[in-house]
């Protein structure tokens, strides 16, 4: 072999390593946003089916199907509106509506976000459990990847209430911010995703105002 | 290395280069797709949350203290001197041409309302769409959300989420 064959196999091989190293950035590159973007996908549903449970269940707080007959659970005397929320703290609400079949009899709906401590298998250490708990029954969750469930609750004023809520009957509107983040990604390059305040001016609730 | 071989392996290179560059171009879009889809959702709790809050003032400056004659209705609706922002907006259409300016993960979204009286017929869904020139007892809150443009494209713009609801009055 001469020196021109030595010179062409030693560009060869390094055009050769060239190639490889690209192809192989391409492909790490690929799978890597083929994760990614999977994950984004999965936090933007999860968010979502979140946001959408959360509007449909807070819009009816204090609802009942057959408004002239409420009758309040703890007392069983006549419902007052302004009771509808009997717990406000900043992760954990509390409050009676009337939840399917719609019987015209009052049932209570508590959310309330879990400790960390309670998602250690999963990779990512700031997910939490959103729980509902309906009628004091065995609460119900999954973890979708929430990192954070807030809830700010204001007056008549627009004035922010201090948590928790003492007199609850002075609820107008509420705040609630929800992040949600993959429980697992890779690289550890965790995306999220917020609604950002959703103000759910409950007019079961602001209509009890009015009344005072 | 001989001309044919040289053709070969400038062919190769080239086709590697294109499926490179696909393979970027793919990535960028379906990236540019997703960060759309979550600037969306912000934007439509922004417009939800405007919505909220509109919906929480009174039908109309004339029925703070109580109902008044359809004659006496705001007409065309706006909103009171001194009145800027929806902490100190009394009644719905206090937010008609109402613009507000959020930001959020680095972007910035740029809302707009617009208030008008609508004369929903129940024969003719379509009448909630037409806005009319006369007072109603129905107004309609029109939000328009964008991040891609700036205030004067408000609507406009293909990316915009649009959301709309009618406020009714009731005395009983």
């Amino acid at each position: 072999m001469g020196f021109t064959t030595l010179l062409d196999i030693a560009g060869s091989m390094i055009i050769g390593g060239i190639l490889m190293t690209m192809v192989w950035r391409l492909s790490d590159a690929s799978t890597e946003k083929t994760y990614n973007n999977s994950g984004e996908l999965t936090v933007q549903q999860s968010l979502l089916t979140l946001a959408e449970m959360i509007e449909f269940d807070f819009r009816k707080i204090g609802y009942c199907n057959t408004w002239n007959a409420i009758v309040d659970p703890r007392t069983n005397s006549e419902f007052k509106s302004t009771d509808a929320i009997f717990y406000a703290d900043e992760s954990s609400m509390s409050f009676y509506t009337d939840l399917y079949p719609y019987d015209g009899n009052l049932d209570s709906l508590r959310y309330y976000l879990g400790p960390l401590s309670e998602c250690t298998s999963t990779p990512n250490p700031r997910d939490r459990i959103l729980y509902r708990v309906q009628n004091g029954d065995a609460p119900v969750a999954s973890n979708l990847g929430v990192t954070d469930f807030r809830m700010v609750y204001i007056d008549v004023n627009n004035d922010t209430l201090p948590t928790p809520v003492i007199n609850r009957g002075l609820i107008k509107s509420i705040e609630i911010n929800i992040t949600v983040e993959n429980v697992a990604a890779y690289d550890e390059k965790y995306t999220n995703a917020f609604w950002k305040q959703i103000r759910l001016a409950s007019r079961n609730v602001s209509r009890s105002k009015t009344d005072d | 290395m001989n001309t044919g071989q040289s053709l070969f392996a400038i062919g190769a290179l080239l086709l590697l280069s294109l499926t490179i560059l696909r393979v970027n171009n793919n990535i960028l879009l379906t990236d540019s797709i997703m960060i759309d889809s979550k600037f969306g959702l912000i934007a439509n709790s922004i417009a939800t949350s405007l919505i909220e809050s509109a919906t929480e003032k009174y039908f109309d400056a004339q029925t703070k203290e109580g109902p008044c004659l359809q004659s006496e209705l705001t007409y065309p609706p706006n909103k009171e001197s001194a009145e800027t922002n929806p902490s100190n907006f009394d009644d719905f259409d206090d937010f008609n041409n109402y613009t507000q300016t959020d930001t959020a993960n680095s972007a910035v979204f740029y809302s707009r309302c617009l208030v008008s009286y609508v004369n929903p017929n129940p024969s003719n869904p379509g009448s909630l769409n037409n806005n009319v020139s006369t007072r109603t007892w129905n107004k309609k809150l029109t939000v328009y959300v964008t991040w891609r443009m700036n205030e004067q494209n408000i609507g406009f713009s293909a990316d915009t989420v649009k959301q709309s609801t009618i406020y009714s009055y009731w005395f009983f």
